[in-house]
């Protein structure tokens, strides 16, 4: 098991896709067959890639995790009067690779008490967090601090470590931690430059040689590797980790056996019940975690393997007992019902499996709306290409006079071309996210921009109300207040853009072309309407001039302020006449005041 | 076209091209034009009363008679336009209102004034000598001596006011009779 990162919170910390999936405090570990009393009452957290250790007294120390692809098996062991249920996690080796000596797991992770190797180790399991030196030399048993010790062979005071300083031979026996992982009774020889090789051992001398010879130098018989040997004796038992069989070179040594007989043995006792549940639970992660297999070099340099449990093997007195409890117990439990699909297993598949769907959907449903949005861009600046290509010959084409029917009809184009690019909406329309502080002022040139063809296509003066729901209409979703409206419009001549806002008397505001429309082409050209289809009303003045009701009006109120024109009401509605009234004034100004006037002969008598 | 003459134009009333403009009939609301089309109906309106020796006029009856109305173009002047009129003829000096003081329902159309027809009566007392005699108002208005006189059939009205305008130039002097009908006068010389 490795060392875990807790939470400030003392909860592991998660990696993204990590659940937890059951929790249960009380929880105590055993190596092997024996408790392990560095780690006896905690919280055991369930995740979906692995199992959690966090315990009560320390938990930034001695807080452990193991990962579900490590567990081989697990099996529920019922409580009875005093020994509280067990789970038992039967761990899978480490696949070898060439021989078992080389195998060194790549990230050699080590807790405190659990790796402890023998001298012979070197650089094993490393990287724990403080508990080892760099020779993978663990502090022994406890973390409380590196323990003082006689050397054997050379009676040096040794501080900690496994192996003597000066002699380099191992520490044997003397801890007071019960997972030693020694070999305290072997003296083997120790490969002093803490080589990685675990040496063979001759059945017949117990010499240990190295692990590379072929026959025993000392009594010259052939030397097999432990693999083969384990092969032989325990086909049935589990392969156990490499780990194992380095940490317990010395037992096999001593055992004359193969490290591959010893089965790495983790076992949860739960004090506090709720073993079943946590068990359920257990084996669906487990279940999962080995889909996960497929893929990763299972055991490779991906995974933390677990620290090999010293466990049964280390301890010397149990060691032949416990390699053949675990030896006898293997086969049993080998033939035990191997997890099936089903159940929790299913479903998490599935909820899993969707959510990878949805991911998948949602990713291509993006792309497509990007798609979509990336054309509509092309598209309309398309449309303005083509707008701009017309704007410069099609206006002239307009308002020559006597076209040729060819032009009419384009002109006619022309127009239906304008009213759709004006339907086409405004990109990116000005909002007051966007603009902030000036947001007015972005709004009326926006709008002078949008509105400028139009209003000189409706001849230089458009009601304000048609101008709002024009753009607004443009502008689809982020519509603009009229009140922000009109104070844009307000801005027209301060930011001197083409276009006016404009109030007449009656109330009526419009925007107008400063340039193009002014009150005296509107009475000209009301005067030759009405000198043209006789007196007008206000609707046949919409109709000729192809602008709303309330503008005709207000040119005809116009014209009528201005002296061109009089008024006539009847039940019939308003009508306007050529002012004549004016004409008559002009004329009796002329001719002096003649009619109307009593020219009394007998004046002169008053 | 009103003619000056003295003597009572014979025919119709000849209408000014103005008055078949439908226009004409609406209150303008500008107010030069206003100015314009007032100018004319006084001018319309003395002249009509003139020509036809109309004396009085009663607003609410007027409306729907000449000229006020013109049936071709079925035009009618309102009666507050009308009004309006009057007032402004008024301040001419041109009629007077008549009736309940405010009510302005009907007036006297003075198409001459009376000042006028004061001299006028003065110049005829004195070609015929009729200085300090007493004469009635009813002779002096309907007498076989007046007759071809323009205060021939004078409207009693005006011709009251025209004697009193000479009263109050001191050419005569008037004294009530039997009668208020039988107003005498004495005209000095």
């Amino acid at each position: 098991m490795n060392p875990v990162e807790l939470a400030p919170t003392q909860r592991p910390l998660l990696s993204s896709s990590e659940k937890i999936l059951c929790i249960q405090n009380k929880v105590g570990l055993y190596q092997g067959l024996e408790r392990d009393e560095e780690h006896d009452c905690g919280t055991v957290y369930l995740t979906t890639q692995r199992l959690v250790y966090v315990d009560q007294q320390l938990p930034h120390e001695r807080s452990l995790a193991l990962n579900h692809q490590a567990i081989h098996r697990c099996t529920l062991h019922g409580g009875f009067l005093y020994t509280s249920a067990k789970i038992c996690l039967y761990l899978k080796p480490k696949p070898t690779n060439g021989s078992d000596r080389d195998a060194q797991p790549a990230e050699g992770s080590g807790t405190s008490g659990y790796n402890r190797q023998k001298g012979a180790q070197g650089t094993t399991l490393l990287e724990t967090t403080g508990t080892t030196n760099m020779y993978g030399q663990a502090r022994p048993g406890s973390s409380a601090g590196p323990i003082e010790w006689k050397c054997n062979i050379c009676d040096q005071i040794n501080r900690g470590g496994i192996k003597c300083t000066l002699c380099g031979v191992p520490h044997q026996g003397n801890y007071e931690s019960t997972d030693t992982c020694n070999v305290a009774a072997d003296t083997r020889p120790v490969n002093a430059s803490g080589a990685e090789r675990q040496p063979l051992r001759c059945p017949v001398c117990t010499f240990d040689n190295h692990e590379s010879m072929v026959r025993c130098e000392m009594c010259d018989t052939g030397l097999s590797k432990p693999d083969e040997a384990a092969a032989d004796q325990t086909n049935a038992a589990p392969s156990e980790s490499t780990e194992y069989q380095r940490l317990r070179t010395q037992e096999q040594a001593n055992s004359g056996r193969d490290s591959n007989d010893a089965i790495s043995l983790i076992k949860l006792s739960f004090r506090a019940g709720g073993a079943s549940a946590f068990y359920a639970t257990l084996k669906g992660a487990v279940d999962n975690s080995a889909w996960e297999l497929i893929g990763i070099d299972s055991f490779g340099e991906h995974t933390v393997p677990p620290a090999p449990l010293q466990g049964q093997q280390q301890s010397a007195a149990v060691a032949a007992a416990g390699t053949s409890a675990a030896a006898a117990n293997s086969p049993l439990l080998a033939r035990e019902r191997r997890p099936t699909t089903g159940g929790i297993s299913t479903i998490v598949n599935t909820a899993h499996e969707t959510q990878q769907a949805r991911d998948v959907t949602l990713r291509s449903a993006f792309s497509d709306l990007d798609a979509l949005t990336a054309k509509a861009n092309e598209i309309v600046s398309m449309a303005e290409h083509i707008a701009t290509q017309l704007n410069s010959p099609a206006a002239s084409k307009l308002h020559r006079k006597g076209a040729a029917e060819s032009d009419e009809d384009n002109a006619e184009r022309v127009d239906a071309f304008r009213q759709y690019l004006l339907d086409l909406g405004i990109d990116s329309p000005v909002t007051r996210d966007t603009a902030g502080a000036v947001f007015h002022d972005e709004l009326a040139r926006e709008l002078c921009d949008y509105l400028e063809n139009y209003v000189s296509q409706c001849g230089g003066t458009v009601a304000l109300v048609d101008a709002y729901c024009l753009y607004n209409r443009a502008r689809e979703f982020s519509l603009v207040y009229p009140s922000d409206f009109v104070q844009a419009c307000e801005k027209f001549e301060a930011l001197r853009l083409p276009l006016r806002l404009r109030e007449y008397p009656s109330g009526l505001l419009v925007l107008e072309d400063a340039s193009s429309a002014s009150d005296a082409l509107v009475i000209s050209r009301v005067g030759a309407y009405i000198a043209s289809f006789g007196p007008i009303t206000a609707s046949d003045l919409a109709a000729i001039e192809d602008c709303a009701l309330t503008l005709a009006e207000e040119r005809l109120w116009l014209c009528e302020r201005a002296g061109a024109l009089c008024r006539d009401e009847s039940v019939e509605g308003v009508r306007f006449y050529a002012n004549a009234f004016a004409a008559a004034a002009a004329a009796a100004v002329g001719a002096g005041r003649g009619e109307g006037d009593v020219q009394d002969p007998l004046w002169q008598y008053i | 076209m009103s003619n000056t003459t003295a003597v009572p134009t014979p025919g119709a009333f000849q209408f000014p091209e103005i008055y078949n403009f439908p226009p004409f009939f609406t209150r303008q609301p500008n107010e030069s034009t206003w100015q314009e089309q007032r100018r004319q109906w006084c001018d319309l309106i003395l002249a009509y009363y003139r020509h036809n020796r109309l004396y009085s006029l009663t607003l609410a009856e007027a409306i729907t008679e000449p000229p006020f109305t013109n049936r071709q173009i079925h035009r009618s002047l309102r009666v507050d336009v009308l009004r309006e009129l009057v007032d402004d003829l008024v301040k001419q000096g041109n009629a007077s209102w008549t009736g309940a003081k405010n009510a302005k329902d009907s007036c006297l159309v003075l198409w001459r004034k009376p000042e006028v027809w004061a001299s006028m009566i003065y110049q005829w007392a004195n070609e015929r000598g009729l200085f300090n005699t007493v004469l009635t108002v009813f002779e002096l208005a309907n007498g076989d001596d007046t007759a071809g006189q323009e205060f021939h059939n004078l409207d009693s009205v005006t011709l009251r006011r025209a004697l009193d305008v000479l009263q109050s130039q001191g050419k005569a002097q008037l004294f009530v009779g039997t009668s208020d009908d039988d107003m005498g006068v004495k005209l000095f010389a």
